[in-house]
């Protein structure tokens, strides 16, 4: 079975270029819209499917956030691997240095310019779907 | 009865007076004396009753050693020396010492002025500089905390605005991308207006961005090579439309300072300097260094449109410009940054210039 990305935005507008970016690439995508449900998704012993082959992981979202999730991605024994790029409005190099710190693998300046954004989401998408091959 | 010493003077003197023989016993004490150590009893007693009791013993061989090299001076120099009344109470005491012959052979004049009120003046004093040096600690810790909370919620403000912000870039350009064909003419000139407004309030919240992280950076001073830094600016811009332009660097031009706020500083210099020459057909840019009130500044120096004088003080304003949008575009942030980083590195920014005729713009850090 094939798996999914997974998206994890909860900014409809951001959501939006975000799929586009990654629809026209035809890649296999889900959505959490904030911090609770991705961790449901991935670490509850009730969910359905298999793991997202990566994680694409807003920073600033409500209630859990991102780097709560990343923790708790990092802790467990299933999940300590899965690829989680972190997404953000900083370009602050503490905010960028803070996320491999916590051992994201990599990170994703949302700009102003879409244009540019939506490439650097395609880059990322590339690498960790398509060229990087998990390990068993 | 005695050589060298004037005895009205001594027992009219305001001052207590003893006067004392190589063996320690006091021969002659004036009125004040009396006053001052509060006995009637001192002629004829050692010098060593009136000293505290635990430095009696080392009183004695530095009596015997001033009698070996008898000059004047003042006693126990760099000590606090104290004095001891009859009934064993002690106070400070300064003691100034002066040779003497007398009938009966050589003798020391010792004049003790009692400071115990200059004492407890110095104490009053550096217990209000104290509880004033602590009060300024408070107060700067407050403003200190205040200016953070202020940083901190300027760089939360830009960060939260670029999210809208990319909605209204990102959407018209899904517009432009997804209906353009269905888009008339002026259709397509309303959405470049949006784009213009859209780079603009992104260039704004860059500049908030870059102010607020002067204040919250942790500074690491290295040397700069300034010059090095402007050649590659130079190299850079030098393939813009526009004129070309003559640069004169100084080679060797180089600074201590955090290298990002100096980078930061010297481009928006640079930056100014490029603007504001740009209609000019051959137009000059001039790095340099001079020495002036004790340091060592560093200077760029332009002959593009120059501002008036009388505007200066609107200079280093945020959003402040001399200039209108359709003169040279620009937000009016560039200038209040450098004095921001000139103040963070406790250093000074000064501006000169001329209408028509061009300006020079220097920093100088301490």
């Amino acid at each position: 079975m094939k798996r999914p990305l997974l998206v994890v935005e909860d900014n409809p507008q951001d959501e939006f270029f975000i799929l586009r970016a990654l629809d026209a690439l035809g890649i296999l995508r889900e959505v959490a819209r904030d911090g609770e449900e991705a961790l449901l998704r991935m670490l509850s012993p009730q969910r359905e499917g298999p793991l997202p082959c990566a994680v694409f992981l807003d920073i600033m979202l409500p209630r859990v956030n991102g780097w709560e999730v990343l923790r708790q991605l990092r802790e467990n024994s299933r999940t300590r691997y899965l690829p989680v790029v972190m997404f953000s409005s900083s370009a602050e190099p503490r905010d960028l240095e803070s996320c491999y710190r916590l051992g994201a693998n990599g990170y994703v300046h949302k700009g102003i310019d879409t244009g540019e954004f939506q490439k650097r989401v395609q880059a990322m998408a590339e690498f960790w779907v398509k060229t990087n091959i998990p390990l068993p | 009865m005695t050589e060298g010493i004037n005895f009205d003077l001594f027992r009219a003197g305001p001052n207590a007076m003893v006067l004392v023989n190589p063996t320690g016993v006091i021969i002659d004490a004036n009125q004040a004396a009396v006053l001052l150590f509060q006995r009637n009893d001192l002629v004829g007693r050692v010098v060593e009753d009136l000293v505290p009791l635990e430095v009696r013993d080392r009183h004695q061989a530095n009596r015997e050693g001033f009698f070996s090299d008898p000059r004047p001076r003042p006693m126990g120099e760099g000590r606090q020396l104290s004095a001891r009344r009859s009934d064993g109470t002690e106070f400070p005491v300064e003691i100034s010492l002066c040779p003497v012959v007398t009938d009966q052979g050589p003798a020391v004049v010792a004049t003790i002025v009692d400071i115990s009120l200059l004492r407890s003046r110095e104490r009053e004093i550096q217990e209000f500089t104290g509880r004033l040096e602590s009060l300024v600690e408070e107060k700067t810790k407050k403003l200190q905390e205040a200016n953070h909370e202020l940083e901190t919620f300027i760089s939360t403000i830009s960060h939260d605005l670029k999210a809208p912000l990319r909605g209204l870039s990102g959407f018209s350009r899904a517009l432009r991308e997804d209906c353009g064909a269905l888009l008339p003419k002026e259709g397509h000139f309303y959405l470049d207006q949006i784009e213009v407004s859209t780079r603009h309030l992104s260039d704004l919240i860059e500049g908030l961005l870059t102010l607020s992280r002067i204040s919250e950076r942790d500074l690491s001073p290295t040397l700069v090579d300034v010059s090095r830094f402007i050649e590659e600016w130079a190299r850079q811009r030098g393939g813009e439309s526009g004129p070309k332009a003559e640069w004169s660097i100084e080679p060797g031009l180089s600074c201590r300072a955090d290298p990002y706020l100096l980078q930061v500083l010297i481009g928006n210099l640079l930056d100014n300097a490029w603007k504001y020459t740009s209609k000019n057909p051959s137009r000059r840019i001039e790095a340099f260094q001079k020495e002036k009130d004790g340091h060592h500044w560093i200077c760029i120096r332009d002959n593009g449109a120059g501002f008036d004088m009388a505007y200066r003080n609107l200079l280093f304003r945020p959003f402040q410009r001399l200039h209108r949008q359709d003169e040279f575009p620009g937000l009016g942030i560039g200038l209040a940054t450098c004095l921001r980083i000139a103040q963070r590195m406790d250093g000074a920014l000064e501006a000169h210039a001329e209408v028509g005729k061009g300006a020079t713009m220097g920093f100088s850090f301490s």
